[in-house]
């Protein structure tokens, strides 16, 4: 096939980025919040003593080593954070195991926070309730450089997608009492979560088998060159980039997954604007990263989960794309479930998570070794 | 196989050569069979999940009845199918009886290769000639798992039904054109199955954001599939890579979508093109890329000289080693002299003779 491909630079428009800009912001404030107050008056990101004063189980923190994500370019810890909550019968019955959730933060989170937003003390009144049934939740640490790792596999950031479906799942799979198999692991999470959690329920469907999206973020990015976007030309180093306001950093953290480049060090990537002009060799990069493109791909592995559920807030800037996504997964022949709720991107996280989400897996995952015939 | 029908095999094989007792064949053995394809079962376009497969066996193959080979899995370019290589349709470089065939025959018995001695391989080549004229080797709900089809199905029934060294250490996967596009995807995505490939004047690499709004029009206008037979190239082209990345199982009767529509450009469909491009997918891919061993060359007037160029430059930018060369010949002029004297050397140089490695 000798036809050879022409480049153009016009950036097709898509108003994606800027929601996930505006997802940000929304974080930002949380955050800000969270860490100003200590508790005091946020009602969204629980903190981690006060969550922990209400468990039953126990909320172990510990550190795991990534051998994928050794070397990346950026200087991310290859030492992660990794949060394990145990429920209360895991201490009273040392022989029983139990299924696994993974579950991913958003955006701009730690682990650390992740654990109170979604407030993983909402499993234990699900089971007093009959709604819920006892399992473990895992949360792994995500924040980098440009705070957040999207989940992805970038020279960059470092292999992601391999360090938490075979490195992390390895190592809780020899450290707890787990049922370790597929029918008995699940993965959720929240907007960049919830796109991690497509992105690797897509490239590794023999490791999980039932899938939970939050408002996930990166449907199709198309990397539009925003006039906030064209600024970030002027950044430089990290240093710089550690003095954006919160609400700019996120491109900076895409183009460190999706478009890394070994020799433009200090921050080794490219941007999709260059001298103020749009990149569309970048921008392609950016494209393929998006999950309603890899979709068509990574079909048949998303044919093969159990089940997969999405939903969104009715006020979320990523209602529309969350929609898109819902049809292509239909188009394609991927069997889930979409609902929206009344609420915005951060709001009903907490709610989603108890109502939903945990139900969700406490319905679809295996709670009894798998009989071996 | 008894020993007696392995002999009337090998007599047939030969039937102008009587080997002296303890004296190598000098010639292998080609044959043909179909493969059924799981991964390609209930595609769209209604291509024939039995997929026709070219299998050369190695001279010793016959004499040897222990002996263990390692395999290349080759792909061939768009238009074109397994015995376009291997004839009796043999075009191209392969024509006029220089087919793969002879061409394997020369490389393991008096070719750069056979001073190694132990340096006979196995080579598969299934049919990707398709409704489309190629089925890019893509991974499609319209045109079927391609990816699938040959790192699963074919790797297992090779394995499954030959004598084969089964472990990912023997295995090689290198193709042409369109074919060398589907061995950096196919290998991209399954390095656990192949450890080396090489890659030929490689199609397809570059993301084309912006197509032209125009250049769907003649496929619009078709009412059928069977309206398709016999297109023109470029119309066909258009028309393999629609059902290969931007399949659309809601859109009959040809189940895909085009990159343009009534003269406007389809941004949705274009993003899923670009997606599939390897220069906008690589960066993904880099931990797999690093696991292999790679060749690639292409012919300095080939059109797709530039992009194979910068393919190479991006690989090399990632520290993956890559013996690339470019050299003097256009897209297809010698690809029969590059498989002998560059890509079975190779393999021969890069696989494992031995199991357990």
């Amino acid at each position: 096939m000798a036809s050879a491909r022409l480049r153009f630079t016009i950036p097709i428009l898509c108003t994606c980025s800027l929601a996930l800009v505006f997802s940000a912001l929304l974080l930002s404030q949380e955050k800000g919040d969270a860490q100003k107050g200590k508790g005091k008056g946020n009602s969204l990101i629980r903190p981690l003593a006060e969550l922990e004063k209400d468990l039953k189980g126990k909320l172990e923190r510990i550190k795991v080593h990534g051998k994928s994500l050794e070397g990346n370019l950026e200087g991310d810890s290859a030492d992660r954070d990794i949060f394990v909550y145990l429920p209360p019968s895991y201490q009273r019955e040392p022989n029983r195991r139990y299924p696994v959730v993974y579950t991913l933060h958003g955006y701009g989170l730690h682990a650390e926070q992740w654990v109170g937003f979604a407030n993983f003390a909402s499993l234990e009144k699900d089971v007093a309730a009959g709604t819920a049934k006892e399992m473990i939740l895992v949360s792994p640490d995500a924040f980098s450089v440009h705070n957040g790792s999207f989940y992805s596999n970038s020279p960059t950031t470092g292999d992601w997608e391999t360090f938490l479906a075979v490195e992390l799942v390895g190592y809780i799979d020899s450290h707890y009492r787990t049922l370790a198999n597929r029918a008995s692991r699940g993965l959720a999470g929240h907007s960049m979560g919830g796109y991690g959690t497509f992105r690797l329920g897509m490239k590794h469907p023999e490791v999980f088998s039932s899938l939970f999206s939050m408002s996930a973020c990166c449907m199709l990015d198309t990397a539009e060159v925003t006039p906030a976007m064209a600024q970030l030309e002027a950044i430089k180093t990290k240093e710089d980039a550690a003095k954006l306001p919160f609400g700019q950093k996120s491109p900076l953290a895409r183009a460190a997954a999706w478009s890394a480049d070994p020799k433009n060090p200090p921050l080794f990537f490219d941007l999709p604007v260059k001298d103020g002009k749009p990149q569309p060799v970048i921008a392609a990069k950016w494209m393929a990263n998006s999950l309603m493109v890899m979709l068509e791909q990574y079909a048949p592995s998303l044919k093969k989960m159990k089940a997969i559920r999405m939903n969104v807030g009715l006020q979320d800037g990523l209602l529309q794309t969350n929609r898109d996504m819902d049809q292509a997964l239909a188009q394609a022949g991927v069997a889930h479930s979409f609902e929206t709720f009344e609420g915005d991107h951060n709001g009903q996280v907490g709610l989603n998570f108890a109502t939903k989400v945990l139900p969700f897996f406490s319905d679809q995952l295996a709670f009894s070794p798998e009989v071996k015939k | 196989m008894t020993r007696g029908t392995r002999l009337l095999t090998a007599l047939a094989a030969f039937p102008l050569f009587l080997p002296a007792q303890n004296s190598a064949p000098i010639q292998g053995t080609y044959t043909r069979i179909r493969v059924h394809g799981k991964s390609l079962e209930g595609n769209l376009s209604g291509e024939p999940a039995d997929r026709d497969v070219s299998i050369y066996l190695p001279p010793s193959y016959q004499t040897q009845g222990n002996r263990r080979y390692p395999v290349v899995y080759l792909l061939h370019g768009y238009t074109n199918s397994d015995v376009g290589w291997f004839g009796p349709e043999s075009r191209g470089s392969f024509a006029n009886g220089n087919t793969m065939t002879a061409a394997a025959d020369r490389a393991f018995t008096s070719g750069a290769t056979a001073e190694l001695g132990t340096n006979e391989l196995i080579l598969v080549m299934p049919n990707a000639y398709t409704m489309y004229q190629g089925s890019m080797f893509s991974n499609s709900v319209t045109t079927g798992d391609w990816e699938g089809f040959i790192a699963k199905d074919l790797v297992a029934y090779m394995d499954g039904h030959y004598r084969t060294i089964p472990e990912r250490a023997s295995r090689g996967l290198a193709g042409h054109s369109m074919g060398g596009y589907g061995t950096f995807r196919i290998a991209a995505k399954y390095p656990q199955v192949f450890s080396s490939i090489y890659i030929l004047s490689a199609c397809c690499l570059t993301a084309n954001l912006n197509p032209n709004p125009q250049g769907s029009a003649a496929a619009e206008a078709l009412k059928s599939p069977e309206a398709a037979k016999g297109a023109p190239r470029g119309l066909a082209t258009l028309l393999a890579e629609a059902a290969a990345w931007s399949p659309n199982p809601g859109n009959p009767p040809f189940y895909f979508d085009l990159p343009a529509k009534d003269g406007k450009v389809q941004s949705a469909v274009v993003a899923k093109w670009v997606a599939n491009a390897p220069l906008a997918m690589i960066d993904q891919y880099v931990t797999s890329l690093k696991t292999l061993r790679i060749g690639m060359d292409v012919g300095d007037k080939d059109g797709l000289s530039a992009s194979n160029r910068e393919l190479s430059r991006v690989l090399n930018s990632y520290g993956i080693p890559t013996a690339f060369e470019v050299y003097d010949g256009d897209h297809t002029n010698h690809i029969v002299d590059r498989m002998e004297k560059v890509v079975l050397p190779f393999f021969a140089k890069n696989l494992s003779f031995q199991a357990g490695r």
